[in-house]
């Protein structure tokens, strides 16, 4: 296949435009465009025109419709799920804790996990884990993954209830997501269990979120489209 | 708010008075075309078939597949035609905005 100007400009629209229009605005762009080709316009006009008449119109539909909102969701929930998978297989791999400063260490154990995302050689170490290639009981967590199964089916209860708002969907679904990371947190905080014996609570903080963030976001999005509708 | 929908905005009303203009030939680059030239205001294509969609669930036009053609690159024409309904909403426009100009001096100076 030819890739011109014109065809990615019609895939654009295809992917950015509601199905009910989309092959109508590309038939109507590629008529005008082969209009002013053949006019008294320069290729230069004509490519330029198509770019912003391009543009605009995809612009004007991303930023109208629920779409914008749908990808700002996902590039936040792939992201923290992201992070999530890195902590996991950085927990589970780890073995030289003298790369990091032993106040690092004792504010982890103390239930500050988020400080791990500021150190840059967690970044390092996880990234380097990636080729590797990491064992698939590093995933499972029974503690996690029953309360994430139960979290599950009240977050599915609530998005099929219509009379809640997204507010109430979003603020119950983020309490129940978070909720094992704060107990976590305080147990942590609270009791001095030595570092060796952290590692399930540790899991079980992290994997609920990793769980539940990718379905909890595809509710969210589902949500809102379904208000927009109604 | 019952008959909130049979309002016409103003762009709406500009879309539906160049459908009328354009009679048979009525689709989405005549009616951008017929905009700019006629007025002076250069419409965006996604602007235009939003506005389409609103007229045709108000019931103020109709919209059928017309011919397709290789320079659309095989796409066919969405035609529009202005419904009896949409005549009427923009009779009834206009003569709202006759009323509302009567005894305005504005354009003498």
């Amino acid at each position: 296949m030819k890739y011109t100007l014109i065809t990615m400009c019609k895939s654009l629209i295809l992917q950015c435009l509601p199905n009910n229009i989309n092959d109508n605005v590309c038939g109507d762009i590629e008529e005008e465009y082969n209009q002013l080709t053949a006019g008294n316009n320069s290729k230069l006009q004509s490519n330029l025109w198509l770019i912003k008449h391009t543009f605009i119109t995809c612009g004007y539909f991303i930023m109208t419709t629920n779409k914008l909102w749908a990808l700002l969701i996902s590039a936040f929930s792939m992201s923290l799920f992201m992070m999530m998978a890195l902590a996991i297989i950085w927990l589970s791999n780890y073995s030289d804790i003298s790369e990091f400063s032993e106040q690092f260490w004792q504010q982890f154990s103390s239930g500050g996990l988020h400080l791990v995302f500021f150190e840059a050689n967690f970044w390092q170490y996880s990234l380097q884990s990636l080729s590797k290639g990491f064992e698939l009981h590093l995933w499972f967590d029974a503690t996690a993954f029953i309360y994430s199964a139960i979290a599950l089916l009240i977050i599915v209860k609530l998005h099929h209830k219509n009379n809640q708002s997204i507010k109430q969907f979003l603020s119950i679904s983020i309490s129940l997501m978070l909720l094992p990371y704060l107990l976590g947190s305080i147990v942590l905080a609270t009791k001095n269990i030595p570092m060796i014996e952290t590692g399930p609570i540790i899991a079980t903080m992290w994997l609920t979120i990793f769980y539940l963030i990718i379905p909890i976001s595809f509710q969210l999005i589902q949500k809102i489209n379904h208000k927009k509708k109604g | 708010m019952a008959n909130k929908q049979t309002y016409l905005g103003e762009f709406e009303h500009c879309v539906l008075l160049s459908i009328i203009q354009l009679s048979e030939n009525a689709y989405g680059v005549t009616i951008r075309q017929y905009l700019k030239n006629s007025i002076k205001r250069d419409v965006t294509l996604g602007a235009l078939y939003t506005t389409i969609e609103r007229l045709e669930n108000k019931g103020l036009i109709n919209s059928w597949k017309g011919a397709s053609k290789p320079e659309r690159g095989g796409k066919a024409k969405r035609m529009v035609k202005v419904t009896a309904q949409g005549l009427q909403s923009v009779k009834e426009a206009k003569q709202q905005l006759e009323l509302m100009w009567k005894n305005i001096q504005l354009l003498e100076v």
